[in-house]
């Protein structure tokens, strides 16, 4: 494991902008997730026998709905557990929750009386979820307004918002310290072209959560602007003396680890599978902070934010 | 214990040699390969997109561990080869593998000044091969430089390569510690090997790697398994129902078969769907609910009065089962037990011959006119053996099970 780690984490202090958007992150997380009901944070889903069923009257909505879709999905009809993965798709697709639940679609074969037992389970988990606190503060397909905010400081567990926290603490320090106060609205802009990246490419009725996209941007931001800029890493090989400790790297180290292990997560995905971890959001944040940044190059008052070499100075 | 070498037999590491530059130290070889792994692994992932687009189906869609072991050998041959490419021609132009230029180490031929001609890449390429090919050996032969005192492990040798540091400091020749790592790394592997080997044989002795199906699929093919191909191409639900009757059949069974019908044969089997799953059904609701559904399918079909048969307690019910035509053995069967339990013994007898013609029923068949002659002796009205009606039945069942 290796991740940057250009300030001391005991100056946090000396940084005001990151420990804000820190411990905005954390109050939110132990005022309104950590607080709310157990049932209400927890996104419980079909699952089973129930799950198999609503893959089948997936495949049907699908083939009669969207019928040029149809061809990619009928490639891999006849393995074992398609109808299972169409469930956990169906779920996700708020089109098809919508209409099933109302009543809008009914599926022309299969066992009615489960159909309809189903159009109760599957109404049930959408009122469930949309009661959520995660719904109501993420990004969905249709929850896309003040939530492209709200969804940056909203984890879904402790080990969530830690993961992120030592990211944003570790990369933030660093920005900061180059940037000043403009972290603040660049932590913002990031993340919400994240959720707009995300919106844009594989959104869906499950919410989408997490300061990662933000961070990532605060990633892309920093390696744009001093790609050469060496600065301290942490590493980790092996609890023997030595092989763990400092080393000090150029930023553009960070290109391979962030920006390109998630173009292959994001591209290895296939449409139907289940991913935990928000690929598009991640490269949407990235490719915005790294646009804040040859922006900011470009515009006349960089010179108050960002302290250059003076051979790079403009006559 | 330190590895004594015949070029330095003291142990005295580059003294008295022709070329210049210090060994890298043992530190920067480990932590290269480290950012090397970061750096150009993520590289080798844009080449392999589509094997591992393809594992994740395969670990989703459910598969066959010979798959997934292809999937698996691909991919390692991609991040094999990639990686060794990547690497070589790296090494080629700059002098080393970009973990090593971080570090300021670089790879030099044995016997050449450090600023002197640049190593092939052909050369470079077979050096990480070779260094792949060391995780045979469990990584073995690379931590052989924690114990050579000129830090070459034996890919280095083979290729007349060393690797020197640029930073002017090196460490010093094979410590005892260091030795001693070399003996606790082969303690380490060997649990791990151990433990892994343990690992497989269980799994495989569990039959856990031979198929990853789900459940349903299991069950349905292990029902389907039960049933011989003949009943399977007249429409095995017939069959599969009468078996439940007689408690021959496991409830969970006949559900996969009735969802399997429903959800993929559904214009043949429909009725004979809605009628299993009501059989199926534990909850009487759910069952009075299916039964009913069948019936929505076609009112005049048989599964349809076949349901109206079992929900009605009528006395006339079996003229619901006359009126299906007694197309199936199910209807002849059941017509034949509401005969029996009437004591119309004579119309169960015809019926039971009528079943038995059907090759799948006639284990039922004889279990039914079993049942009927037991009931015969049990009944006040009987008459002596041999007398009238009587002496039909017991000569057709002296003939079935007494005769030798």
């Amino acid at each position: 494991m290796i991740f940057p780690a250009g300030k001391d984490i005991r100056n946090l202090a000396a940084h005001p902008w990151t420990l804000c958007l820190f411990a905005l992150n954390v109050a939110v997380y132990f005022l309104f997730i950590a607080t709310a009901q157990i049932n209400e944070r927890a996104i419980t889903m079909p699952e089973g026998k129930d799950l198999v069923v609503l893959g089948h009257i997936y495949t049907q909505y699908i083939r009669e709905k969207t019928p040029q879709a149809w061809p990619t999905y009928q490639a891999i009809a006849d393995r074992p557990s398609f109808h299972e993965m169409m469930g956990e798709k169906a779920i996700r697709n708020s089109a098809f929750v919508e209409a099933f639940t109302a009543g809008l679609f009914s599926p022309a074969v299969g066992d009615q009386i489960r159909v309809e037992s189903l159009r109760k389970v599957l109404g049930d988990f959408r009122k469930h979820l949309e009661s959520g606190v995660m719904y109501n503060f993420g990004v969905s397909e249709k929850k896309t307004g003040f939530e492209m905010i709200s969804y940056q400081f909203v984890h879904y567990d402790l080990w969530h918002l830690l993961n992120n926290m030592v990211l944003l603490v570790l990369v933030g320090m660093m920005v900061e310290a180059w940037i000043g106060w403009v972290i603040m609205p660049l932590y913002f802009i990031a993340g919400w072209g994240g959720g707009l990246f995300h919106l844009k490419e594989s959104a869906g009725n499950l919410p989408l959560v997490g300061a990662s996209a933000a961070v990532t941007g605060l990633i892309g931001f920093l390696i744009v602007l001093k790609p050469k800029q060496v600065v301290r890493f942490f590493y980790f090989f092996s609890p023997f003396k030595g092989h763990y400790g400092y080393v000090f790297l150029p930023v553009w180290v960070l290109i391979p680890l962030t920006f390109l292990s998630d173009i292959v997560g994001w591209f290895s995905q296939f449409p139907l599978a289940r991913e935990s971890v928000g690929y598009t959001a991640h490269i949407g944040g990235w490719l915005v902070g790294g646009a804040v940044a040859v922006l900011t190059q470009s515009l006349t008052f960089n010179k108050y934010l960002i302290s250059r070499p003076k051979k790079e100075t403009r006559p | 214990m330190v590895i004594e070498e015949m070029d330095f037999p003291n142990g005295t590491g580059l003294q008295g040699q022709r070329q210049s530059g210090l060994a890298a130290p043992v530190q920067d070889r480990l932590l290269s390969v480290f950012f090397d792994a970061f750096l150009v692994l993520p590289f080798c992932s844009l080449v392999a997109i589509p094997s591992l687009q393809a594992l994740k189906i395969e670990e989703s869609l459910g598969t066959t561990a010979l798959r997934l072991a292809l999937i698996y050998a691909n991919l390692g041959f991609i991040y094999i080869l990639g990686s060794s490419l990547v690497l070589a021609i790296f090494a080629h132009y700059f002098g080393g593998t970009p973990g090593q230029r971080l570090l300021k180490i670089r790879i030099a031929p044995l016997h050449s000044p450090i600023e002197g001609e640049r190593v092939s890449v052909y050369t470079l390429f077979f050096r990480s091969l070779l260094w792949w090919s060391s995780f045979i050996a469990v990584g073995l032969p690379f931590f052989e430089i924690l114990a050579n005192p000129r830090r070459q492990a034996f890919y280095d040798k083979i290729c007349d390569l060393r690797i020197v540091t640029e930073k002017g400091v090196t460490d010093a020749a094979p410590t005892a510690v260091e030795s001693h790592f070399l003996y606790r790394w082969m303690l380490m592997m060997g649990a791990i090997v151990a433990i892994c080997f343990g690992f497989f044989y269980f799994k495989i002795q569990n039959g856990l790697l031979s198929e990853k199906v789900p459940t349903e699929t299991v069950a349905f093919a292990n029902c389907k398994n039960q049933m011989s191909n003949a009943s399977l191409e007249k429409g095995y639900l017939d069959l599969m129902i009468t078996k439940e009757i007689l408690q021959d059949e496991n409830k969970a069974c006949l559900n996969e078969i009735a969802d399997h019908a429903l959800w993929t044969e559904q214009s043949l089997f429909q009725g004979w769907g809605y009628l299993a799953k009501g059989l199926a059904s534990l909850d009487q609701q759910e069952k009075e609910k299916y039964f009913l559904e069948a019936c929505h399918v076609g009112a005049k079909d048989e599964p349809c009065l076949i349901s109206q048969f079992l929900l009605s307690g009528a006395e006339n019910r079996g003229d619901l089962l006359r009126k299906a035509g007694l197309a199936t053995g199910l209807s002849r069967f059941l017509l034949a037990r509401e005969s029996i339990s009437k004591g119309q013994y004579e119309s169960a007898l015809a019926l039971i011959r009528d079943l038995r013609q059907n090759s799948d029923f006639v284990a039922m068949a004889d279990r039914l006119q079993i049942r009927m002659v037991w009931r015969a002796n049990e009944s006040p009205s009987r008459s002596p053996a041999g007398q009238g009606a009587w002496k039909e039945i017991y000569s057709d069942f002296e003939q079935r099970f007494l005769s030798e």
